[in-house]
């Protein structure tokens, strides 16, 4: 904190009246409504509710459609996290390498972050198409008959590839920006020293991108976790297969189309759980990895 | 190291060909019928019907009232982005400025509960806040749209490590001179967090417009 602070009674609290307001209203209030109503069933058209204590709990743990939609999330968030970050760190390293149309290429490859998760989701669907996507006519090529929304396996595929895709220009970004931030004479000094590139780049650059690694790998997670939604969306939607979603897309499906509101808020507080628990371990074993100066 | 050397152009090459492809076959099949995409897949040819398309899509009614236009969608997504990154910036800006520079009792308390909100996205408790906003009758308002986004934490956490990082002799100095807290604010935090302010407004901004799930 600073050496010189102000003390005033009135002036911190209503600086931060405004903030505290809305995150009170609109976040500790939901949230412990969802813990209330998680003990609840609620009637779906709105009939009053009756106490049903753990039960929602329990009928979703129990659930092995649950479980299964967990697992999926599992993989799903660590290929979306590992394949988005190793290409845009591979990408960063190329442009930052470069001298010749380097800015051209920063350029192009930034655009792209514009685009929004369901528009990303709508252009893969194109690309997907059962009739005219050009994926599916390669796939066959190899004998691969792709059945997007219908498939299980092949509809998972192509929520990765979409996914990665449309997040590969936000980690080229920051790594892009950490990479320029290493400063000229640690490159040299490490030239000097060793020949093999690869390794310079293991040994000397990566510790140091380290902090904007892991900023980039929380950020990715929740990515894949709760901000692929839109992408989920546009591709399941619809579609009368048991396809893969995720857990967040299901607390939505629960919630708005099966009307069922006690099971939904259940899933959630389990979410609540999941993210807590995933963050504090993310804090405590791997930032002690992670050294800022 | 001041070498050219072609593989790295070769993977830069394919990185952008990967990215850019796939927006530049969606806009030239954009100009084609949905008949003729239909017969004849994604294209890369210009198509006859560029001003068909995007006045269908900026001007055709439908939607649940059938009066809601493409033009009326860019309007909402407009009001929402610019309201969304506005309203941020000015709350966690006041909330980041209390937390750093006043020694005050609860201070360490206010800021773990505003960092808890980063846990917990608005998609994880979206159907309670829908509820919330239903009671207090939001349905349906751009105040509904924009509020309860900016119950997160992002906004406040990003001003506060700028805040640490601004010398504290700026402070010292601006105590001699006999400023009080909210003459400092004005004329010392706000013109130096200008750029900083500048790239969180592009953040939220396109976070607001991309905003998907919330249906309130």
């Amino acid at each position: 904190m600073k050496r010189v602070q102000f003390s005033s009674p009135t002036l911190p609290y209503l600086f931060l009246l405004p903030q505290m307001a809305v995150i009170f209203i609109f976040f500790y209030w939901p949230s412990v409504q969802a813990v209330k109503s998680s003990f609840f069933l609620e009637d779906p058209f709105g009939f009053g509710s009756s106490f049903v204590g753990f039960d929602n709990y329990k009928g979703i743990l129990e659930s092995a459609e649950y479980r299964s939609i967990a697992g999926f999330t599992a993989i799903f968030t660590a290929l979306v996290t590992f394949f988005s970050l190793s290409l845009g760190l591979l990408l960063a390293v190329k442009a930052d390498a470069v001298i010749r149309g380097s800015s051209a290429y920063k350029t192009v490859l930034i655009s792209v972050y514009a685009i929004a998760p369901p528009v990303a989701g709508l252009i893969g669907m194109m690309f997907f198409d059962q009739h005219i996507g050009p994926f599916v006519r390669f796939a066959a090529l190899f004998g691969w008959d792709m059945k997007i929304g219908l498939n299980y396996f092949d509809t998972a595929f192509a929520m990765v590839v979409v996914s990665v895709w449309k997040q590969i220009p936000y980690n080229f970004i920051f790594f892009l920006s950490g990479l320029q931030g290493i400063p000229v004479s640690v490159r040299e000094a490490a030239a000097l020293d060793c020949r093999s590139g690869f390794r310079r780049f293991w040994t000397v650059i990566l510790p140091l991108l380290a902090p904007t690694a892991f900023f980039l790998f929380v950020i990715n997670v929740t990515y894949s976790l709760f901000d692929t939604f839109g992408i989920v969306d546009v591709m399941v939607k619809d579609k009368a297969a048991n396809n893969p979603i995720t857990l967040v897309y299901k607390v939505y499906m629960d919630g708005f189309r099966g009307n069922d509101l006690g099971g939904s808020s259940a899933q959630s507080v389990i979410l609540m759980i999941v993210v807590f628990v995933l963050t504090v371990f993310q804090f405590r074993f791997l930032e002690r990895r992670v050294h800022y100066n | 190291m001041y070498r050219l050397k072609i593989t790295d152009h070769i993977i830069l090459l394919l990185g952008v060909f990967v990215m850019m492809a796939p927006v530049v076959v969606a806009f030239f099949t954009s100009t084609h019928e949905a008949a003729e995409i239909h017969r004849n897949g994604l294209t890369l040819r210009w198509g006859n019907h560029f001003v068909e398309t995007y006045n269908a899509v900026l001007n055709r009614e439908g939607g649940f009232t059938g009066q809601v236009t493409g033009m009326r969608m860019l309007m909402n997504s407009l009001i929402l982005g610019i309201g969304f990154a506005v309203g941020k910036i000015v709350l966690s800006m006041l909330a980041a400025y209390a937390i750093v520079y006043f020694r005050f009792r609860l201070g360490t308390l206010f800021f773990w509960m505003i960092f808890t909100t980063l846990l917990l996205p608005l998609e994880v408790r979206i159907l309670p806040s829908y509820e919330v906003m239903h009671q207090l009758h939001l349905i349906n308002t751009y105040t509904g749209l924009i509020v309860p986004l900016l119950a997160s934490a992002t906004g406040t956490f990003f001003f506060r490590q700028f805040f640490k990082s601004i010398p504290d002799e700026l402070l010292e100095a601006a105590r001699i001179d006999g400023a009080g807290p909210i003459k400092f604010f004005f004329d010392v935090i706000v013109p130096l967090s200008k750029t900083m302010v500048a790239a969180i407004f592009i953040i939220m901004f396109v976070y607001g417009w991309n905003q998907y799930l919330c249906q309130c």
